[in-house]
């Protein structure tokens, strides 16, 4: 096996959950995030010879998925509705609390959702998230702060369950 | 760190909270209590992004990827001949057209793509001496005729998955990144702005020679009249 193959699977193991995930909650469809995060590795591939860093593929990774969704399903997506929490598929037996979660951060505003995303699946800080996005950190933050914001006050709305409103009162 | 600070960190941020944030919420326990709830909701949003993936998500990204071969702009062009043989002359003619910008659409998105794989060559503060030059761009069959300019970086690249020159030009404080394309031929000079970057590809003499800048900046017409006089191409 070459290096460049070996290199590649690495990668593959170790990122193609995040991006996976990162692409599932820009376009909420199973269908296209696994379809993204195909076509974003397959970029990776033919473009590896020129990554020296490997510890950057990450970041390259994320900001193709998110042009890639751009590009191919953001103008010609149909408009969702809002998610129902019975219609999240597979849950695998997960708590209500993680899926009401889930359902919320779904829900936010595109802007406040790719911060958010970016921030808990990718694990970036606000000065990473603003390079990644060529936007001010001011502006992250802002993102950041209504992001939480609501998901704060869509969980409160979430009655008759504890553990939610322990997590989200202030 | 004041109450104020601290809870700005907690409301954007509570994974960056570093020993001072910590110290505060030590000493003042409505922050400590907002802390613990930031903390909380942080750990139940780590829960819940972690959606179950397709199975076998990591073969059948490597399957695809053991299909893919290089693309060979060449073998195309033949394809193109064959098939327009048997075909009227105008849908011919019009299908090439629709051709034509599609593949000049695909190789704007590949220079793109290059350049930001290969952050470290703009990083690069050189200058490259004329010998190393050379000895960059020998394997690709290349030479230059004429000094090109402050060269930061010089290397090679793979372009559709032919060996290209990749450099950069630094002249001001704007890096241009200059791809010397012996496998690509263009028919006529096209610019692009994509994705934050702003391009240019034109043909010369038996190749293609593209330059990308950052998509606020212009490429000086000048160095790039420069770069299609002085780039020999391999025979």
């Amino acid at each position: 096996m070459s290096g460049l193959q070996q290199r590649y699977e690495a990668m593959v193991r170790a990122l193609s959950g995040d991006v996976y995930r990162y692409a599932y909650f820009l376009c909420r469809d199973r269908t296209q995030a696994e379809d993204l995060t195909q076509e974003t590795f397959l970029r990776a591939w033919r473009f590896l010879s020129s990554l020296r860093d490997d510890a950057k593929a990450k970041s390259w990774l994320f900001t193709t998925v998110r042009r890639e969704h751009a590009r191919q399903f953001e103008r010609n997506a149909p408009r969702l509705e809002p998610l129902d929490p019975e219609r999240v598929p597979d849950t695998g037996g997960e708590s209500h609390e993680v899926l009401a979660m889930r359902q919320a951060m779904l829900q936010l505003p595109e802007k406040y959702r790719d911060v958010l995303v970016l921030q808990v699946i990718g694990g970036y800080s606000g000065l990473e998230i603003a390079r990644l996005l060529g936007i001010p950190r001011a502006t992250v933050n802002t993102r950041l702060f209504r992001a939480r914001n609501q998901l704060r006050h869509m969980l409160e709305g979430d009655a008759g369950q504890p553990g939610l409103r322990e997590a989200s009162s202030r | 760190m004041n109450c104020l600070e601290y809870r700005r960190l907690m409301e954007t941020a509570p994974a960056e909270a570093g020993a001072e944030a910590h110290e505060h919420a030590r000493g003042c326990p409505s922050c400590a209590d907002l802390g613990r709830r930031a903390a909380r909701l942080d750990r139940l949003m780590h829960r819940a992004v972690r959606v179950p993936l397709p199975e076998n998500l990591e073969a059948r990204i490597l399957m695809r990827q053991s299909f893919d071969r290089p693309q060979r702009p060449r073998a195309r062009h033949r394809a193109w001949a064959a098939l327009a043989a048997g075909l009227l002359l105008a849908v011919a003619v019009a299908w090439y057209g629709v051709r034509v910008v599609d593949q000049e659409a695909r190789l704007h998105e590949e220079l793109v793509a290059l350049v930001e794989m290969a952050d470290y060559a703009l990083e690069a503060r050189g200058p490259v001496r004329s010998d190393a030059l050379s000895d960059a761009l020998r394997p690709v069959g290349l030479g230059l005729r004429e000094p090109v300019g402050t060269v930061s970086f010089a290397g090679r690249c793979l372009v559709r998955g032919n060996l290209s020159g990749h450099l950069v030009i630094r002249e001001s404080a704007t890096p241009v990144s200059v791809f010397l394309m012996p496998d690509e031929h263009v028919s006529r000079t096209s610019s692009f702005r994509r994705d934050g970057w702003h391009g240019i590809v034109a043909p010369a003499g038996r190749g293609t020679v593209g330059m990308v800048v950052p998509g606020e900046e212009h490429i000086d017409p000048a160095l790039l009249e420069r770069m299609l006089r002085a780039v020999r191409w391999r025979s």
